[in-house]
């Protein structure tokens, strides 16, 4: 964004929803190219895989001890699973992966591609015909909205996992009673919802991403800025659509 | 043969650029202001002038990466500037363009580079591809450097996997955007003699955008010199040297 002030904020919105448009409507029109498809999923997803899961076996321990520590004081320690299970599944899981991913994809989405445009590779792609739109943003908001519910499942994991380790080391629980107790009020409302949502959360990462890297101005300086705006915009984005959307699961789901 | 058909030919016979009046601003600065140029098969026009001109604008203005404010450019009977995304592709797949910096996609070897083209827009076979890219590799003698990636190469190299890749589709326009621009003289005379030769023996219409008057002298048939948006001359670069005009005298005198 970088004429300041509401009209500069409204210009760039007006460009960014324009953009999203054309994104869609490449989207859902041949041809389509699964090649570069596929080689972003690989990139965003398999790639961000031990960030994410690492993130995720942090949180769960972190929970762990919180937890442990809030419910012995009502003499409730037998919460504590149920609590692990249901904070990571209906929130924490979801964001932590969705800020994760905003944070190493989106800077590189912003990066790559601003880079690309300032050394003309965006041109060279549409002198040779080809639609950039839909060879760099379509294949990487794609990428991103298939691969956040996947991220987010093995974060999921990953945080019960080592919920139980943590909780284990303090006060021994087999693993088989400890996802009973903590799956027992749990049921496919509380976890579909959350973990689909997180696509919602790839598509802003995605677009985001693209947009400001597509619109890079002004040589490598510019390519920074393109990569801290990507991130700072996607991760802001990505809180403001939690709030709505969880709302709206509750609306929906109750 | 329909009636389109025959038009499009007809022009495409006469002029394989045709620009009018062609204007363009950016904010308050007038950058080109109403160019006119046309350019034949097989011809070479050397678009001269200083930094900042408007040279690669023009070039960029004719491709269709940038619209005109005002004024028409008719490329192979095309009229660019009222078509779309969709019409212009159709154009841009008989037309090259060797950008200034080469433009190589930084995460492809030479090999996916120069087939990049071949890769969207014909139905060639694995094995057909690569026999085309070998040989477009070997038109601008970088056929030994196939496998590596543009990091690899050095500025020479990439400009001529450059040229390699805006000729896989066997265009009838080239453009070139400042093809000996930070080159040794050597490097420089084989990208000239490539680009010369090109336009000879596969009839191409070429413009040349450059800085560097010996290549100008070099490869053109004609040359046009720009100052400030406008054409300062137009003509053999023989009538070029014996121009009265000040810029012209000035452009000649700074330049050797």
């Amino acid at each position: 964004m970088e004429s300041r002030g509401l009209v500069g904020f409204l210009r760039w919105f007006g460009e960014l929803t324009f953009f999203v448009l054309n994104v869609f409507r490449a989207t859902i029109t041949p041809p389509f190219h699964f090649g570069e498809l596929l080689r972003q999923m690989y990139e965003i997803g398999v790639r961000s895989l031990p960030l994410v899961v690492l993130a995720g076996a942090a949180i769960g321990v972190v929970l762990s001890l919180h937890s442990r520590d809030s419910l012995v004081r009502f003499g409730a320690t037998s919460l504590v699973p149920v609590l692990i299970v249901m904070s990571v599944i209906k929130e924490t899981g979801p964001i932590i992966t969705a800020l994760i991913v905003s944070g190493r994809v989106g800077a590189g989405i912003g990066a790559e591609l601003g880079s690309m445009r300032v050394t003309e590779q965006i041109d060279a792609i549409e002198a040779s015909a080809v639609d950039p739109v839909r060879l760099l943003a379509v294949t990487r908001v794609t990428a991103c909205i298939l691969m956040l519910p996947l991220l987010t499942i093995f974060a999921n994991f990953s945080a019960i996992v080592m919920g139980w380790i943590a909780n284990t080391v303090v006060d021994y629980i087999s693993f088989t009673r400890y996802i009973d107790s903590g799956f027992r009020v749990v049921n496919f409302s509380d976890l579909l919802p959350s973990t689909f949502r997180t696509a919602a959360f790839g598509a802003i990462i995605g677009v985001i991403g693209c947009f400001q890297g597509m619109r890079t101005k002004g040589g490598t300086e510019g390519v920074g800025r393109s990569a801290t705006s990507s991130v700072v915009l996607s991760s802001l984005f990505v809180i403001i659509a939690d709030v709505l959307l969880v709302r709206i699961i509750q609306i929906i789901w109750g | 043969m329909d009636k389109t058909s025959a038009v499009e030919q007809r022009n495409d016979e006469r002029n394989a650029v045709e620009v009018r009046a062609l204007s363009k601003s950016f904010d308050s600065q007038k950058v080109l202001d109403r160019i006119d140029l046309d350019v034949k098969k097989g011809e070479t026009v050397a678009v001269l002038g200083r930094s900042g001109a408007g040279k690669s604008v023009l070039l960029k203005l004719l491709i269709g990466l940038q619209r005109a404010d005002s004024g028409s450019i008719r490329i192979l009977g095309h009229e660019m500037t009222a078509l779309r995304t969709s019409g212009l592709n159709r154009v841009r797949k008989r037309m090259g363009f060797s950008f200034q910096y080469s433009a190589l996609f930084d995460s492809l070897d030479v090999e996916r580079n120069v087939a990049f083209p071949l890769d969207h827009h014909t139905k060639l076979s694995t094995a057909e591809k690569r026999q085309k890219v070998l040989e477009l590799l070997r038109t601008v003698g970088m056929e030994g450097s196939i496998e590596k990636l543009p990091a690899q190469l050095s500025g020479g190299m990439r400009k001529r996997v450059g040229i390699a890749r805006a000729l896989a589709l066997d265009p009838e326009v080239m453009l070139f955007d400042e093809p000996t621009a930070g080159l040794d003289p050597i490097t420089a005379h084989g990208i000239d003699t490539l680009i010369r030769r090109l336009g000879q023996e596969r009839n191409i219409a070429s413009i040349v955008v450059t800085h560097d008057l010996r290549s100008a002298g070099l490869i053109s048939d004609r040359v046009m010199l720009l100052n400030e948006g406008r054409v300062s001359f137009e003509g053999p670069f023989e009538e070029l040297e014996r121009s009265s005009d000040p810029f012209v005298q000035q452009f000649l005198a700074l330049s050797s």
